[in-house]
């Protein structure tokens, strides 16, 4: 692995603009050693001698898209985990999702959509699903959790709902109890962790690019997370998504963002929610 | 054989074949050697022509189809090259672009567009030129490769010049999606006049251009690639076949004309449009017109003298041929190997004859010594000589038989006096042989008894190589259990640690992720602090700029409470003159008050004096009036002061009272700029703060990126190892099998009890 050769200028700066182009992740030069990485387990695998021989292999060779998918699983970082910020998450049970609630009852809602937008493999998604289920204790709600993500391995993963030990570091215990089997995997030789049957039937998993200029296909959501995903983009794409997040916010719907990936935002109906250590936005009921 | 006469002369050979074996052998040798070869010879004789003909003509046409085929292939390769440069990223992104209006992105994607033209022309060596005119036909990119081999040069911009007029700009633009112009070959012009190189030679070309249009069917140009055609046609006429002068190639186009002509070169490029010589293959070939018109591949060579083949050429996939590759071989160039190798069979035939005949002689010579060595044996035998013996001549079965021949003499006389010994002999081998017969069957615990006679000996060796035989088996035994009791350890503990490096492999796998997506955050972090540092900076400024507009507030305050002051003091002054004056005017009130009495007194004393002083009372009833009048006067002049004198009170009031406004607010003024450094000095302690966060996170992130990478590294690593370590327990489990094996095979050996 060390007779890796150097990733070119040229190289970087073409791959660079193809990833950018496809899928929105743009590699800083600081991420430079990552993408060559992974691009030289990719060419070898396919046996291929140079960096540009794999890019034109990618572009122009009838294999070249399935190919690029399986690059792109290499590239995307799918690091999660249960309950991962758990600020936003006190303030979704605490302020948001009681606020909300109230709201439906005045209106006799039953409904409610959450979005976990860039889902990696399931864990945001599912803990949202549980984090309602856990709010919403005196009455009866039709919840649907929608997952999205690029990657087509994340997805595989989280429709499954099965975890290795690492992935649940942060579940607390009484949920891992209440929501959580523990089996063998299936090559018999470590513990796992399946989720039960209720939260899998509230969730939804579907590929989404966000970058990809057609419009999202889901309805309008009450909440939307998108947390640590667009610090892997530029400010200018940043901005143009949580633009067309917005859209998406059905009227007080929330969305969430991590601290500090977005700052200065002004949109017509938009507002900051000000919760301690939390990036939260709102529609303002036109 | 004296007989002389002439049948005896001829029946002399057969009657000597009848009666010698050497004769005989002889003969047969001829025959076995002459027999097969005439029949082999005779059927290669008449195969040999045929097939050889036959084989001329299929590797003739294998030879030239390879190579008529090779300049179809580059002819397409340059034909594909076109039609993907005209769909090529950076065609279509320029062309987004010009729609979009984004000039800055147009300049970026044309100079992607020169490095693929770049790109292409070093991979495929025949492009002279690529170019990528817009649609008014300016050259907006262009490439140009001077000679085949050197470096591409990308054209300056202000070189460039406007093609639009020319057939092949003005027929491609009229070309729709996905067409493409194919020029004929041939012979560049240069203003008109044919090209010639520095070394006399022309340059032939064909061109290649394809429409841009976008999805909108709006057009922008086209892409145009020329390619120097001579590069592949030249190394046709130089191959073996074309310059060994036995074999001519031409390349013509559909109405005949030369592109090359490896026999006459200067009939080349006979056509109109190039030097227009006439020179055709039809007229000078007729014969072979018909075939060489028929666009098939082709290979003629039935009742005429030539092989000739045509293989037809194609400008690109799916085209119609332009014209065709041909080869013409004379058949008795093309047969003089068959011929040669005809004479060379024959002299192969008869040097076999001589040979086998000198063979014979030279082995029937000692046959039939030894035979006859024999035979004079046996003849003294037949006479009853028992000492008679046969010599020894020949190293072959014969001598051998001689030698047991003597043999069986010699123990047929001595077999009378040692049949009893024999009998002894042999039952103490099958003894021997009884007693070892277990060690066949594995049993290493036999042991032969030694005796004293002949056998004794074997028996003790016997009983040696077993005591050896035993020691070793023993040893790989207990070896082998070592080995595998072992291997089975440390089978197991790899095993483990392959699970182990397994889990942890895919922990690290987990934790790089997560570290990258640290370094990630944090490189945002510092981003955004970076940006808030500027941000921080403007409220530095700004508070600044307060700070100054407070200082001049205070400043112009300062200035007007002074004036204020002044102006007080001097109404004050004004008002205290004008006391001055109230008491003047009192006294000359006073005055005047005076004189009306003085007036009064004059009068009455004027009027004592009667007429005499009628002049003096006239007097001072006029200084009566002027008394009065000054007394009216004065009395207004009082009131008139004492307005003045409340005026100047009120305004000095009122100045007073706006003096000590002023100070207020000049004191206002100086909390506020105060305030305002104060403002300044916080935030610039903010900024520095701040752009400490931004250096610190800097620094994190560039940390946590060196650790990311390493993680990523030791990520690598472990999974190679977990590899690693699977492969080692897979080949240590294959190593205790192996002596799990062995153990086995060698447990099948019997040994004695006590070892
Ligand atoms: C680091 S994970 C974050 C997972 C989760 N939201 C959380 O905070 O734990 C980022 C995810 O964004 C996804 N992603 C990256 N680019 C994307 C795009 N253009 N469209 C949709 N998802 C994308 C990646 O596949 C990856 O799974």
């Amino acid at each position: 692995m060390n007779n890796r050769p150097n990733l070119s200028e040229v190289e970087y700066l073409n791959w660079r603009e193809v990833v950018h182009d496809r899928c929105g992740i743009y590699f800083t030069p600081s991420r430079r050693h990552f993408l060559e990485s992974r691009l030289w387990e990719r060419l070898q695998h396919r046996k291929l001698k140079s960096y540009t021989e794999y890019y034109h292999f990618v572009l122009y060779n009838s294999d070249g898209d399935h190919e690029w998918g399986q690059l792109l699983d290499l590239l995307l970082n799918n690091e999660s985990s249960f309950f991962r910020h758990t600020p936003s998450f006190t303030a979704l049970t605490e302020h948001v999702l009681p606020d909300l609630m109230q709201k439906k009852r005045l209106l006799g809602i039953n409904t409610f959509s959450i979005w976990s937008a860039g889902c990696a493999n399931g864990q945001e998604a599912y803990s949202l699903a549980i984090a309602f289920l856990e709010t919403a204790v005196s009455r009866q709600y039709q919840l649907t959790v929608w997952g999205t993500d690029i990657s087509q391995r994340s997805l595989q993963t989280a429709k499954k709902g099965i975890y290795k030990p690492y992935d649940i570091r942060n579940m607390p215990p009484p949920y891992l109890q209440k929501y959580m089997c523990s089996t063998k995997a299936a090559n018999g030789r470590r513990m796992v962790y399946q989720l039960n049957d209720t939260i899998q039937k509230l969730t939804q998993f579907s590929a989404l690019n966000l970058t990809a200029p057609e419009r999202y296909s889901l309805p309008q959501q009450d909440v939307i997370f998108c947390q640590n995903v667009l610090i892997y983009f530029q400010p200018a794409d940043r901005k143009t998504i949580v633009e067309r997040l917005c859209d998406h916010l059905a009227p007080n719907g929330y969305l969430f963002l991590a601290p500090a990936e977005m700052i200065r935002l002004k949109i017509p109906d938009i507002r900051q929610v000000k919760l301690e250590e939390t990036l939260i936005y709102q529609r303002e009921r036109r | 054989m004296d007989e002389k006469t002439g049948l005896g002369k001829l029946l002399a050979p057969i009657e000597w074949l009848r009666s010698h074996i050497a004769a005989k052998l002889i003969f047969f040798g001829i025959l076995m050697a002459i027999i097969p070869l005439s029949i082999i010879g005779s059927f290669v004789f008449i195969n040999l022509t045929n097939r050889f003909e036959a084989n001329a003509i299929s590797s003739g046409f294998d030879s030239a189809s390879a190579d008529g085929e090779a300049i179809n292939g580059y002819l397409e390769n340059l034909q594909s090259s076109i039609a993907y440069l005209g769909k090529s990223a950076p065609m279509q992104g320029m062309v987004a672009a010009k729609n979009n209006g984004d000039e800055e992105i147009y300049a970026l994607r044309r100079e992607k567009l020169a490095q693929e033209f770049i790109a292409f022309s070093q991979e495929n060596p025949f492009f002279t030129q690529l170019r990528y005119l817009d649609e008014t036909g300016q050259e907006i990119v262009r490439v140009d490769i001077k000679l085949v081999g050197e470096e591409p040069i990308i054209v300056p911009q202000e070189q460039l010049q406007n093609k639009a007029g020319r057939y092949y700009f003005d027929d491609t633009m009229k070309l729709n999606r996905g067409e493409m112009l194919i020029s004929p070959i041939d012979l560049n012009r240069e203003g008109g006049e044919v090209e010639i190189l520095p070394d006399g030679s022309y340059r032939p070309v064909i061109r290649y251009a394809v429409p841009i249009i976008d999805k909108n069917g709006k057009r922008h140009g086209i892409v145009l690639g020329n390619a120097f055609v001579s590069t592949f046609l030249d190394p046709l006429a130089e191959t073996e076949r074309a310059t060994d002068g036995l074999n001519k190639t031409f390349v013509i186009n559909n109405d005949g004309f030369y592109l090359k002509n490896s026999a006459e070169p200067e009939k080349e490029w006979g056509g109109s449009s190039d030097l227009d010589t006439g020179a055709t293959f039809f007229t000078d070939y007729p014969q072979y017109a018909n075939a060489a018109s028929g666009g098939q591949l082709l290979a003629v060579s039935e009742n005429i003298d030539d092989i000739v083949i045509i293989v037809p050429l194609q400008a690109g996939r799916e085209e119609e041929p332009f014209g065709a590759f041909i080869t013409i071989e004379s058949k008795d160039t093309a047969l003089a190997t068959v011929r040669a190798a005809q004479k060379v069979f024959l002299a192969v035939l008869a040097a076999t004859v001589l040979l086998s005949i000198a063979i014979a002689i030279a082995i029937s010579r000692p046959l039939t010594n030894q035979i006859n060595k024999i035979m004079e044996m046996f003849s003294m035998v037949g006479i009853g000589d028992f000492d008679a013996r046969a010599e020894v001549v020949s190293q072959d079965e014969l001598g051998d038989m001689a030698l047991s021949l003597n043999a069986m003499l010699d123990n047929t006389l001595s077999l009378i006096q040692s049949s009893e010994e024999r009998e002894q002999m042999q039952d103490s081998i099958m003894k021997l042989l009884e007693e070892i017969g277990g060690v066949a069957d594995r049993d290493l615990t036999v042991e032969a008894e030694v005796t004293a006679d002949m056998t004794g000996a074997i028996a003790d060796s016997f009983n040696i190589m077993i005591e050896q035989l035993r020691e070793i088996i023993t040893d790989v035994q207990d070896t082998t259990l070592q080995v595998s009791a072992s291997a089975n350890e440390v089978q197991a503990t790899t095993e483990h640690l392959a699970i182990g490096s397994e889990e942890q492999a895919d922990q690290i796998v987990d934790t790089s992720a997560a570290i990258d997506e640290m370094a990630v955050s944090i490189q945002q972090v510092s981003e955004n602090a970076a940006l808030s540092a500027t941000v921080g900076e403007q409220a530095i400024d700004n508070a600044r700029q307060g700070t100054k507009a407070v200082a001049a507030t205070v400043d112009s305050m300062d200035r007007i409470r002074v004036h204020v002051q002044e102006t007080a003091k001097r109404i004050k002054r004004l008002g205290e003159s004008s006391q001055e004056i109230g008491e003047i005017v009192k006294l000359i009130s006073d005055i005047a008050d005076r004189t009306s009495i003085l007036a009064l007194n004059a009068s009455i004393q004027a009027a004592m004096a009667g007429d005499a002083g009628r002049g003096f009372a006239v007097v001072a009833e006029e200084v009566e009036r002027l008394a009065e009048r000054s007394t009216g006067a004065t009395n207004q002049i009082d009131t008139l002061i004492r307005a003045i004198q409340n005026e100047t009170y009120e305004a000095v009031s009122a100045m007073e009272s706006m003096t000590d406004e002023v100070v207020a607010g000049s004191e206002l003024a100086e909390n506020a700029g105060i305030a305002l450094q104060e403002i300044e000095t916080v935030s610039s302690r903010l900024g520095e703060l701040i752009q400490s966060i931004s250096l610190a996170a800097n620094q994190q992130a560039r940390g946590s990126e060196t650790v990311a990478r390493s993680m990523n590294e030791i990520a690598e690593v472990t999974q190679q190892t977990a590899a690693g370590t699977k492969q080692a327990a897979v080949s240590i489990n294959n190593l205790s099998m192996l002596a799990d094996d062995l153990r086995n095979s060698v447990s099948t050996f019997k040994l004695p009890d006590h070892e």
